[in-house]
């Protein structure tokens, strides 16, 4: 059986990597006496698939690993015992079992949506927001391995909004399609400021769009 | 700065720009908070998160303090230079990785000592936690007491001056009667104080101070009277000569054992980690160990380890096999280790490997056997672990002209290393790892040239091969502690010539650089006087020494200046085999006529044969 499980990972534990979360998981499953099933070959895996990366230090509510069960589970006793395993800031917040011919992770994710705290003297209008969507193109440069990267940060970008956020101040949303920019090279085109500026800036990936999520 | 203060600072202004920000986290499972504990231990090691979780010792030693309810148990490691930098910006102290209490509110901070080279970063440490570094200027009651443990605690004449007190020997039982006895010694202490008359309104500061320094020496003499095995070097004065030798050391009043022999768990069984920390990020070791036998019957001269660990003890087959599948089942991680010094050498090996190897192989978990001594590897040993892991087998002959093992007493027979080679093969192994050590005491230009040989000889077994040659370094407690270290332009030489003659393409050569070596081999042997070096290496920016790349010959030099110590003086020390050492009052159990008889019998070793 094929299960989709629906995970969060906050506060501090969002400083843990992509493939230090794998592994957390992993072990976690394990330990939870879930059959996992796992690949052939000369090095086994378990037969997982997890949705795209989350930068180390971004926030996700909503994220998303599908998990090949040899055998069938009760699910949602398998959740508990999760709850009671998993380290703090990682929670399963949903599974369900998928139907044998449900597209995977990867074909069905059309997009995602990001917030960010704007610190306050991030200067930020609604004006802006629109005029950088009107834009065909939005070069940002950044230095990546010692080398200057230069992307395309409207690529993709469906939607963007301000709200009030926690504490009096303000967030922005943004809605962009996968493949597309990377959410934090939107920030850097919108506001205008060297990607190092924006290092502290505290991310959060709301969840993901796409038929049957 | 409080908890709180700490975690929002460390999350919004810190963390987002440290490389590897996992390794500052906590929050992982098993980890232990206990506010309301009667007395805390901070546990370190010396080095990162990577390197300190990878430590069986320190896991032990938090299971068991956190099994007890009155007691509690954090952990803090070094941190990065980018991450010390980050904090020093944003006033946050060294914390706790559990609580996030700063670390110098704690009642006890216990230093896991395992390598010379990890010395240098326990200046930085407590200088973050902002603590003053001396002992000596830590007398408020305030100040967390110091402990140091581990192998490094067989001469700890060298961190003396930074330490309160060190515990010789194993841990297991001894850490929970120091927590006891500290909260009974805290507790005379303040009726005493309370009993006596009111300091008289005015006291002066310095009389104050004198008062503290008296009440914590009270403190450490109450201690090391209630728990065997702690030696607190501010109750002992050592004496030097003219010229700088050691000529021995006194317990500065009555009442003070003067010698303190090591703690030895008798009964390994004992020993298990029931609830184990599951690190978040990977480490150097990911993997479950299960110790299967503390101390090493070989007494192989150069080993360190072997000797400061007898007698040996073994934990039985049905309690190895139950704890690596406990330990499986509570960490679920994907491999687990049979620790030991030599883990052939236990008799039940064989039939530990036989029941466990296929039962892990069910739940797809690995079984490594890190140390194997070639004497006692069985074919049987090779087929179980081949049946679960497919990497590389380490071998460390160390020495290869005859003459030269019968000397450091390690024989490896060329032939028998070879038809091991053979059976690997045919089992289907890939990767030879092997260990030497240059630099041995009398050792030749020869004895350099049969290693070159040897590796040239084994690196036709079949596969790759991977080879690791060392610099010797002379340890206290062992028969060579009284042997010169080679010097640098010796060490240099040998690992020349071991380059141009070792060719092979599928050889991988490694060596331990040399000044590294070096500075290992001056704190190896170091007395009281080293805590001057320590702390002049400290304040010229010396850290993370372990790591080749960190280590700056030049930023030593300028230290040994500044200290004014010769590194002769310790790399080549003045003391022959009637001589006083200064670690001769740390009983490893070991006699001194043992490792003197075994140094003769080093030195009479047969030149040719």
């Amino acid at each position: 059986m094929k299960v989709r499980y629906t995970y969060s990972k906050i506060g501090l534990a969002r400083f843990i990597s992509h493939l230090d979360l794998m592994r957390v998981l992993f072990r976690s499953f394990s330990r939870a006496g879930i059959p996992v099933a796992y690949s052939q070959g000369f090095t086994p895996h378990p037969r997982f698939e997890f949705c795209p990366p989350l930068k180390v230090g971004m926030e996700g509510l909503r994220e998303l690993c599908d998990a090949e069960l040899m055998g069938e589970i009760d699910i949602p006793a398998a959740i508990a015992t999760l709850g009671g395993i998993l380290p703090s800031g990682i929670s399963i917040g949903g599974a369900r079992a998928l139907p044998p011919s449900s597209p995977t992770i990867g074909a069905a994710i059309q997009g995602a949506r990001y917030s960010v705290r704007l610190l306050p003297d991030w200067r930020l209008a609604g004006e802006d927001l629109e005029a950088f969507l009107g834009l065909s193109e939005a070069k940002v440069s950044r230095l990546r391995e010692g080398r200057e990267r230069v992307s395309d940060a409207r690529r993709g970008v469906r939607a963007l909004s301000l709200s009030p956020g926690d504490g009096g101040g303000r967030e922005l949303s943004i809605e962009v399609a996968l493949p597309g920019a990377s959410p934090t090279d939107v920030l850097q085109a919108l506001l205008a400021r060297p990607a190092e500026d924006l290092r502290g800036a505290r991310w959060t990936r709301l969840g993901f769009i796409g038929e049957g999520l | 700065m409080n908890p709180l203060n700490i975690t929002r600072v460390l999350e919004e202004e810190v963390l987002p720009f440290v490389q590897k920000p996992a390794r500052y986290i906590g929050g992982e499972t098993n980890a232990s908070a206990r506010p309301d504990a009667e007395v805390r231990l901070l546990l370190s090691y010396p080095d990162v998160y990577e390197i300190g979780m990878s430590h069986l010792g320190l896991q032990i030693l938090y299971d068991i303090v956190n099994r007890e309810g009155r007691f509690a148990a954090e952990r803090a490691f070094s941190v990065w230079p980018d991450m010390e930098e980050r904090m020093r910006k944003e006033g946050i102290p060294l914390f706790a990785l559990e609580s996030f209490r700063p670390a110098r509110e704690f009642d006890f901070w216990g230093f896991s000592l395992q390598s010379e080279l990890t010395y240098t970063n326990i200046p930085p440490m407590l200088a973050l936690a902002g603590l003053p570094l001396l002992a000596a200027e830590r007398a408020h009651p305030g100040y967390p007491l110091l402990l140091g443990g581990g192998i490094g605690a067989f001469n700890p004449e060298v961190l003396s001056d930074f330490f309160d007190l060190f515990l010789i020997g194993d841990g297991e039982e001894a850490i929970i009667e120091i927590m006891e006895a500290y909260k009974k010694a805290r507790q005379e202490g303040q009726e005493r104080s309370r009993s006596s008359p009111g300091a008289p309104i005015g006291i002066s500061a310095s009389l104050r101070q004198g008062r503290r320094e008296e009440g914590k020496l009270e403190l450490l003499r109450r201690m090391v009277n209630r728990v065997e095995g702690l030696y607190a070097p501010a109750l002992y004065r050592p004496e030097h000569d003219a010229a700088g030798k050691f000529t021995g050391i006194k317990p500065i009043g009555p009442g003070i054992p003067p010698r303190i022999e090591k703690r030895v768990l008798s009964d390994l069984n004992r020993s298990e980690i029931r609830r184990p920390l599951i690190p978040l990020t990977e480490v150097v070791h990911d993997r479950s160990a299960v110790e299967i036998m503390r101390g090493c019957a070989r007494g192989c001269r150069f080993c360190a380890a072997g000797w400061t660990s007898r007698p040996v003890r073994r934990k039985g087959k049905e309690e190895t096999v139950r704890q690596a599948l406990a330990l499986t089942e509570r960490s679920g991680r994907g491999e687990v280790s049979l620790l030991s010094l030599s883990s052939g050498d236990h008799p039940e090996i064989a039939a530990i490997m036989e029941e466990l190897a296929p039962a892990l192989a069910r739940r797809r978990i690995g079984l490594s056997l890190p140390s194997l001594n070639i004497a006692s590897v069985t074919e049987a040993m090779l087929q179980e672990s081949k049946r679960v892991s497919k990497s590389g087998i380490t071998l460390a002959p160390e020495a290869a002209s005859p003459r030269l093992q019968l000397s450091i007493g390690k024989a490896s027979d060329p032939q028998r290393l070879w038809d091991l080679t053979q059976k690997l093969k045919s089992l289907g192994w890939r990767l030879l790892k092997l260990y030497f050590m240059i630099g041995l005491p009398r050792e030749t230009k020869e004895d350099v040239e049969a290693v070159a040989e040897m590796i040239n000889r084994l690196s036709r077994w079949g596969g790759e091969t991977n080879v690791t040659i060392s610099t010797f370094v002379p340890k206290p407690a062992t028969p060579f502690q009284w042997a010169p270290m080679a010097g640098r332009e010796e060490i240099r030489s040998a690992q020349g010539i071991i380059r141009v003659r070792v060719r092979s393409r599928r050889v991988r050569l490694k060596f331990r650089s040399v000044e590294t070596s070096l500075v290992e081999g001056v704190l190896s042997r170091g007395d009281r006087r080293s805590g001057r070096l320590l702390l002049a290496a400290y304040e010229e920016g010396c850290r993370f020494d372990e790591w080749e790349e960190c280590l700056q010959p030049e930023r030593w030099a300028r230290a040994f200046a500044r200290a004014g110590i010769a590194p002769e003086f310790y790399l080549r020390p003045p003391y022959g085999l009637e001589d006083p050492l200064p670690w001769d009052h740390i009983g490893s159990g070991v006699d001194k006529a043992t490792l003197v008889e075994e140094a003769r019998k080093a030195n009479e070793s047969p030149l040719y044969i």
